[in-house]
């Protein structure tokens, strides 16, 4: 462990001086290096994704056969309740999250996010929140109300335990980091664009970052103030859903959904951005139909806040109501699908590379899809009365959120590898998990339709046989040893390729964009040079100027005068960790009515914000001549 | 689909729309902050609208009183929102002062804003003690729990506002504030205006249509 | 940092601020010196749209929107119409359906009145109206809708309690009481299956206990009731709370088509004849068809016969009776533990209890 021996400033506070290690472990809890937090996010998700899939892997086991008691209902609800809660909100959506802070700064030729700090503390609220969900597990159990958490069930006179306040606290907490990070995106994306790159000639990752980034500013309010309902309600014995006081339930019902299901776009669309890289790089063709995308998306995000009641369609909303969202779940299946016909008509005609991450494209095109007629079949309140609540609900998100983003980030996560490290992933191995990890998805996804139509409601620990279940059982639950090898391959190639891997080079798949324009990895200030854009694909136009019918642009001087102030590096900092720290204690305190902490922790939270503003932005200007990195 | 006329111009399209600034290029003209805070702005939208839509839908549910025509006081609340409104009028002469250089009055507009501010929070207070004398709490009914619930994040939203701008007030002492440093009182004046508005549609939406 | 904005002045800014005080003024008018001529749609349009003006000015021109670049327009408004139109339309599923209800009432009533003046709420469409209410949440509104406006139905939201816990129990009146908020959830936690059973066996102690006090409280009471009765209103609450109102729900209103309302409808069986086929319900369930109220209920009522003692029957009878709605009308005397012992040996099943109320004619 290295640490430079003094401040680059002199430090404004006396408590904390301001950290400037650049590496080992204090380097890592005070980063503001959208690199570093990018990386972060990307360990915590595969590692929540691995406590998600242990889960996973108990419930199918346990479900193997008819009638076993493997785990007893009670560690069943927790075991569903939890895989649902990891997967959605500490896996996949920070996993989308953690690859744009890595490369949306450098797809758009920037050099950080617009808030370094609050970059940092956006990502530690997340991580600690998750941690704090997780260590109910130790203390008393964890939740087992369902990912969904349906009031009254939570109210404190039905679910006296910890397990709920972890839970509500927990996820208040993850979705303040989110929301916060959402803005941070927002700000980056708008204003730090390189020089000639319109919003027009923007990548399409950054594109979707950017929708989805509204989507979330948009969706994670009505969640908190559900949360905040229900914290009041278990804390302070207010009556928002006490039935018995004249509350109506179903409240909670609906603002879970005004976010929940614009979550899942927010889940799917950066998948949908990576897609989109990868199958132009690979295909040696620009993706087709640009424009058309990126309207589809907005329409798709705009109209994702139109949806939400088709998860309602059995509670007695009435036909009108039905009716209503049903359309609207129609109509947003209409520009989806534009995409996927854009993604086909990207590899058309296109000289095709059958890499690693084209065949995760590929997978995903076809499951996605799957899952998207499923989702219109489920849009008739009609056919969803029979299966709601079925396990023919549980294939359909499962091909959408697994089929859909999970393949694509293995893919993103091949094809960006090499960006990260410097190292390839072996290309053998790969095809051969993710022959494993795609015959395994559908093995155990695609019975659970049949189980869901046959009646076999969600969330049950055990059913009785002779009744036809068996069979899709079975082989639903053998398809995760299937899928399990493919992971573990999947978990050994990255262990073996930090290590062993081949070197790669600047731009190992003659790609398009510009995060390929530097070095595998990037120095910690991006580019030697500020980059200048005159074309989408951006990249090719400097490689292949005349394909895109446009000037060529010398990178290693077009730019030197829009850094005619200097390559600014920002200051680490304390504060992001220690204000989210504050927060998470807090937490604690009110969950156990320990009101002296809760107090002490909020004047702590207040302290450190104090601290954050007055410590400034701090930081220092990089040389990169002197420091002798090549570009 | 990308070769336009300014892809052979010298100097690309949309530049001319950006700025380097010291912490390096910036693609609009627009501060960081500023559009930091109007996404924020937008974000607490939903916020409000799910603490107002939570009141409207349990609105008349109660199965106990007190009943809001039993406690509101409308002649008073209309002086607390007259105070608020006020103050966002003292938030815009704040910030013009600052940005004319003119120190003291930015210090006395501001100063003025945070005790208008603290008088609605008075207000706020006042009118909170006497529901409760009334017999009105969290757990009394539903009138109870969703008016609290939303008025009071309302109350502390405006709190955290006093409390930034009496920090800008107090650091404004400490290290010399000219009109360079205005973005930084106009995103306050942003959120001030904000927390003005959201309590113009409660005062509507709450307490007039009561009594109509 | 570049400006970005043409700056405002100062007069211009006092103007704005005269101008929203004005219209506070003019909002605070309204509603204290409510205008006849005006009527109540447009009293609110007017609200509305007052309302709007200034929340538009503030943003226009305090936060400077007009003349700043369009981009925060574009950010604010996207929040504002995602914000209000998903506000509005989850607000419309919980009000819409009781808006409907209670205008069909309105418009019921002011027929009956011979009012004129325009309820164009009256003509709606009868067949849109039953579909918007055929199922779901606005059942409780819609047997709501016979008391638009809100009335305190006394009724007490605390949760039941363990049976002994008479201690901490308070008599509520016609006044609304208190919900004790900690104290509900360490009862609830302790209120599982066996509260029927406890309330019954402490009933008994509780009821003596209670005696004294209620002696002292008789007074009270009676300015309170309509008419003097004499029962253990404590209990009878107590079980109705926690044994009948999961179905027929805390004030008695039932839920339109699953389960029939209690509120008056009770004191009108009574007042029929039903005095004894009301104990029997109780006692021995009910299963078959009825009507209520133009409404058809087919659903099967449990009996508590072997659950409740004689003097809990009792007294949540008078509470049904007394207790809920608009209360007993004259000519009620209270059950007691007797008039129910005396039932007891009818040993009589659902069916036959269902036949029997049919042949009181209801």
């Amino acid at each position: 462990m290295e640490s430079t021996s003094q401040a680059v400033e002199p430090a404004h506070s006396k408590l904390f001086m301001r950290p400037t290690w650049t590496t080992g472990f204090g380097s890592w809890l005070t980063t503001v290096d959208h690199k570093k937090i990018g990386i972060l996010y990307m360990l915590s998700s595969f590692t929540f994704m691995g406590a998600a899939s242990v889960e996973a892997f108990i419930m199918r086991l346990q479900l193997m056969r008819p009638g076993q008691q493997l785990v007893s209902p009670d560690v069943f609800n927790q075991l569903f309740t939890m895989h649902g809660v990891t997967m959605v909100f500490l896996a996949i959506m920070p996993l989308g999250i953690g690859f744009a802070n890595y490369f949306v700064p450098l797809m758009i030729g920037a050099r950080d996010l617009a808030f370094p700090r609050l970059n940092a503390f956006g990502y530690w609220v997340y991580a600690l929140g998750g941690l704090m969900i997780y260590s109910s597990f130790f203390l008393g159990g964890a939740p087992d109300v369902g990912w969904v958490a349906y009031a009254p069930l939570t109210s404190l006179s039905n679910n006296p335990g910890f397990g709920v306040d972890f839970y509500v606290f927990g996820l208040f907490l993850s979705g303040v980091g989110t929301t916060v990070t959402a803005m941070n995106l927002i700000v980056t994306i708008v204003n730090m664009r390189a020089p000639g790159m319109t919003f027009m000639r923007m990548p399409v990752f950054p594109w979707l970052m950017l929708i989805t980034s509204f989507m979330i500013i948009f969706a994670f309010p009505p969640l908190t103030i559900a949360f905040l309902e229900l914290i009041v309600d278990r804390t302070f014995g207010s009556l928002f859903f006490v039935p018995a006081a004249g509350a109506l339930p179903i409240l909670w019902q609906h603002l879970f959904w005004i976010f929940g299901h614009p979550e899942v776009y927010i889940i799917i669309m950066p998948a949908f951005g990576m897609i989109s890289e990868m199958i132009p790089t690979f295909s040696r063709k620009p993706l087709f139909g640009y424009p058309v995308m990126i309207l589809a998306s907005i329409l798709i995000a705009f109209m994702g806040f139109a949806v939400w009641t088709h998860h309602m369609f059995t509670t007695g909303l009435g036909p009108v109501v039905n009716t209503a969202f049903s359309l609207t779940s129609f109509i947003i299946g209409i520009p989806t699908g534009v995409k996927i016909f854009n993604w086909l008509g990207t590899l058309w005609g296109g000289s095709i590379r059958f890499t690693v991450p084209l065949l995760y494209s590929l997978a995903f095109i076809v499951t996605f899809t799957l899952g998207g007629i499923t989702g219109i079949m489920v849009a008739m309140p009609t056919f969803d009365a029979q299966v709601h609540d079925t396990y023919f609900v549980v294939a359909h998100f499962h091909y959408v959120m697994g089929g859909g983003a999970l393949l694509t980030f293995l893919g993103a996560l091949y094809y960006w590898f090499p960006k990260m490290t410097g190292r390839l992933l072996d290309e053998r191995v790969g095809k051969i998990a993710w022959g494993f990890i795609v015959v395994g998805f559908h093995t155990i996804f695609f019975p659970q339709h049949i189980a869901g139509m046959m009646g076999m409601p969600r969330r049950i620990q055990t059913y009785p046989d002779g009744i036809g279940l068996e069979i899709w059982n079975f082989a639903s639950s053998f398809g995760t040893f299937i899928m399990g090898v493919g992971m573990i391959l999947v978990l050994g190639s990255v262990i073996y390729g930090l290590r062993r891997g081949p070197r790669a080079g600047n731009d190992p798949w003659d790609a398009r964009t510009l995060e390929w324009a530097t070095t595998s990895p990037p120095p910690y200030y991006n580019f030697k040079t500020q980059p200048v854009v005159n074309s989408l694909d951006a990249f090719w136009a400097w490689k292949h100027p005349e394909s895109l019918n446009v000037d060529p642009i010398d990178p290693a001087t077009a730019g030197k005068k829009y850094d005619a102030h200097g390559i600014h590096i920002p200051g680490q900092s304390w504060y992001p960790l220690l204000a989210s720290a504050a927060l998470i204690v807090g937490s604690y305190g009110l969950i156990y009515d320990n009101w002296i902490l809760a107090i002490v922790s909020g004047f702590a939270f207040i302290f450190c914000i104090f601290g954050w503003a007055f410590e400034g932005v701090g930081g220092h200007h990089a040389q990169p001549e002197l420091e002798g990195e090549a570009v | 689909m990308s070769a336009d006329a300014s892809a052979h111009a010298e100097t690309p399209a949309g530049v001319g729309q950006g700025t380097i600034t010291p912490s390096g290029w910036r693609s609009t003209k627009l501060p960081d902050v500023k559009l930091l805070m109007w996404v924020f702005l937008a974000s607490d939208c939903m916020f409000f609208g799910s603490l107002i839509g939570t009141y409207l839908a349990y609105h008349d549910r109660s199965l106990t009183g007190p009943f809001p025509a039993d406690v509101f006081d409308i002649p008073l609340t209309t002086v607390s929102s007259f105070v608020l409104l006020m103050s966002s009028l003292l938030m815009v002469l704040a910030l013009h002062a600052l940005r004319s250089d003119d120190i003291p009055k930015f210090r006395l507009w501001t100063l003025g804003v945070a005790a208008f501010g603290t008088i609605f929070l008075g207000f706020q207070v006042f009118e909170f003690v006497h529901f409760v004398n009334a017999g009105l709490s969290i757990h009394q009914n539903l009138f109870g729990t969703t008016f609290f619930i939303l008025t009071g994040t309302h109350g502390i939203h405006v709190s955290v506002g006093v409390l930034w701008l009496l920090a800008i007030l107090i650091s404004s002492y400490k290290k010399p504030t000219s009109s360079k440093d205005a973005v930084y009182l106009e995103i306050a004046g942003l959120y001030w205006h904000f927390v003005d508005i959201v309590w113009i549609v409660i005062f509507t939406v709450v307490y007039l249509v009561e009594f109509v | 940092m570049a400006n970005d904005q043409k700056h405002g002045s100062v007069g211009g800014y006092i103007l704005v601020a005269l101008i929203l005080g004005v219209i506070t003024y003019f909002e605070f008018a309204i509603v204290e010196y409510p205008q006849a001529w005006l009527g109540t749609t447009m009293t609110f349009v007017t609200l509305a749209v007052l309302s709007v003006i200034k929340f538009v000015m503030v943003v226009m021109f305090f936060m400077h929107l007009k003349g700043d670049d369009r981009m925060y327009s574009g950010f604010f408004s996207s929040g504002m119409v995602i914000a209000v139109a998903s506000f509005i339309a989850m607000t419309a599923m919980f009000l819409l359906p009781r808006a409907m209800s209670f205008a069909r009432t309105e418009a019921s009533l002011t027929q009956a009145e011979g009012e004129a003046g325009g309820h164009a709420e009256a003509e709606l469409d009868q067949e849109l109206v039953d579909l918007i209410e055929s199922n779901g949440r606005s059942r409780a509104a819609a047997a709501r809708a016979d008391t638009p406006t809100p009335t305190d139905r006394g009724v007490s939201v605390e949760a039941p309690r363990a049976a002994n816990d008479a201690s901490t129990y308070e008599v509520q009146g016609a006044g609304g009481g208190e919900l004790a908020g900690p104290e509900v959830a360490e009862a609830a936690a302790g209120e599982e299956a066996g509260a029927a059973d406890a309330a019954a066996d402490a009933a008994d102690d509780a009821a003596s206990d209670e005696q004294a006090a209620d002696d002292e409280e008789q007074p009270q009471e009676a300015a309170d009731a309509a008419a003097p009765v004499e029962w253990d209103r404590a209990q009878g609450e107590q079980v109705y709370n926690s044994t009948c109102s999961g179905c027929h729900q805390p004030a008695g209103q039932g839920i339109p088509g699953a389960f029939p309302p209690l509120a008056n409808h009770a004191a009108e069986v009574y007042a029929a004849g039903g005095e004894e086929f009301l104990a029997q319900v109780v006692l021995y369930g009910m299963q078959g068809p009825i009507q209520v109220a133009g409404m058809t209920y087919n659903g099967l009522m449990p009996a508590w016969g072997s659950s409740l003692d004689d003097a809990a029957i009792a007294n949540v009878l008078n509470h049904i009776i007394a207790g809920l709605g608009d209360g007993a009308a004259d000519g009620f005397t209270p059950y007691t533990a007797e008039d129910i012992a005396a039932h007891r040996g009818d040993e009589l099943t659902a069916t036959e209890v269902h036949d029997i109320r049919a042949q009181l004619g209801l």
